[in-house]
């Protein structure tokens, strides 16, 4: 087995789980945006759909409605994440999560 | 260092310029994750070995006992390193900047096992493929010794931070070749390499190091055959023989090394006994070997080279530079692998400066110098006296 580093980086193991924790997120990120990328190439390469059509795109109601719900959870979820010390069923369901 | 050094030869280049045929394939291509998650590895380190690591120094530069000891000027070698890479850590640490660096160093070392391994069991199939070779005759030979004894030293070692040491998995070389070599390594950042050096160009330079043309060449702790594959580009009528302690690096090497079409002559051995004949090679090279062995290992693998050499022939040992040779900044950031990258004889290695050593084995014309940024790669060289 690897053995862990022999001392914090930061002088202090907190902030080193927290720069790892931001790392992985970042990485995590970066391989969605990839995977976009490759999902617009391969769209326009075989379908024919440029990625401008996206970039042009004017959401729907129906669609918008949705992105507007996920935007919002989103924006609790991290931001207020703090904050969001406190929790019954009912709001797990209605925020789902914390 | 030497072997996270997997890449496996650029196959192209090495075409144009010895008309092998190399039959080895396409790199295996990972899946979308994989491959993304390794090449964000190769951003993170760019840039962190890059620029965080160059504020790093100037705050180093700056701050007034680091100004002091970087004037100190009559500091002999050999003597007391430890206590002046801890003094000269010391002001390193203070910088914030120096601190992620390090980090982010330590994160993307890890991380290079934990995404490729996965990333490779994916592709296994084309991964045991890679370690094949068709039925048919050989150019070159493989001799394994099951009962060669590790040395202590040595056994139960996870160099690098690799998992299990370099026996401990099946896949790793087509791991290094297709995930980490080019996807990370290839940006360098990493270790003595600095960020934007080219490490195929780096072997290159470093073959081209001896004086003479020979006709046969042994290196110790060959690998993966990599610098031996190096070697045949720059002298092609040259045999080429080596030798390792790991079964599992041999064999990647003399897969490597036969669908590249190059003869390498490969034996499972301890360095320090190669059961060569006397006075047989004429010319003979290691390649980031003395850092992965202990001291006194070190001088008995000189001095059994010396053993086997032919007079006049010529030795050319690549390695990266004492801490003499490069500044104290720099050697705060090389100290760090010994506890931090599983390199337990990178520091007290550096301590030393080998062509002294060669000197009193009885090597003659020695030289020492660097060939690249920081003083890496860093080249000792020296002759065997035609008569003793």
């Amino acid at each position: 087995m690897v053995a862990p580093p022999p001392e914090p980086y930061t002088d202090n193991e907190k902030y080193d789980a927290l720069v790892r924790m931001n790392t992985e997120l970042l990485s995590e990120l970066w391989i969605m945006r990839d995977r976009m990328m490759v999902m617009e190439h391969l769209l326009e390469t075989k379908l024919g759909l440029a990625s401008k059509e996206i970039d042009d795109f004017d959401p729907p109601p129906e669609l918008e409605s949705k992105l507007l719900a996920e935007r919002d959870a989103l924006v609790r979820r991290v931001v207020g994440a703090p904050w969001n010390d406190h929790w019954t069923v009912e709001s797990i369901l209605k925020n789902k999560g914390r | 260092m030497r072997r996270e050094n997997h890449m496996m030869l650029d196959e192209k280049r090495l075409d144009q310029s010895t008309n092998a045929s190399p039959t080895l394939g396409a790199k295996i291509q990972l899946p979308q994750r994989g491959r993304a998650g390794m090449q964000f590895l190769g951003a993170l380190q760019h840039y962190t070995g890059g620029e965080l690591r160059a504020i790093a120094r100037a705050e180093f530069e700056a701050d007034p006992d680091g100004r002091d000891i970087i004037a100190r000027k009559d500091e002999p070698t050999g003597h007391g390193w430890r206590q002046r890479i801890a003094e000269r850590r010391a002001v390193a640490e203070r910088s914030l900047s120096y601190q992620f660096e390090r980090l982010y160093q330590r994160y993307v070392a890890e991380e290079i096992y934990v995404r490729g391994i996965p990333a490779i069991e994916h592709r296994r199939a084309q991964a045991e493929a890679f370690m094949t070779l068709p039925p048919g005759p050989r150019l070159g030979s493989l001799e394994l010794d099951p009962n060669l004894e590790m040395p202590r030293y040595y056994k139960d070692i996870e160099w690098h931070l690799m998992p299990g040491g370099w026996d401990g998995y099946d896949i790793m070389s087509p791991m290094m070749a297709s995930a980490t070599a080019p996807l990370v390594f290839k940006r360098g950042g990493w270790a003595a390499v600095e960020v934007g050096d080219d490490n195929f160009q780096q072997r290159l330079d470093v073959a081209k190091q001896f004086r003479a043309k020979f006709r046969n060449i042994y290196e110790p702790g060959s690998g993966g055959s990599h610098t031996l594959c190096m070697m045949h580009r720059v002298y092609p009528e040259a045999e080429l023989h080596g030798s390792d302690l790991s079964a599992y690096l041999l064999t990647a090497g003399h897969i490597s090394a036969e669908k590249l079409r190059i003869p390498v002559h490969l034996k499972q051995r301890d360095s320090r006994n190669t059961r060569e004949p006397n006075d047989h090679y004429e010319a003979v090279i290691t390649y980031a070997l003395q850092h992965e062995m202990t001291v006194q290992c070190g001088i008995d693998t000189f001095k059994e080279m010396y053993r086997i050499m032919k007079p006049g022939g010529e030795i050319v040992v690549c390695d990266v530079p004492p801490f003499h040779a490069v500044s104290p900044f720099q050697s705060v950031i090389l100290d760090w692998d010994t506890k931090n990258r599983g390199e337990p004889f990178f520091s007290s290695t550096r301590e030393i400066e080998w062509a002294d050593m060669m000197r009193d084995i009885g090597f003659t014309d020695v030289e020492a110098y660097s060939i690249g940024k920081q003083g890496y790669p860093y080249i000792q060289r020296g002759r065997k006296p035609l008569s003793i």
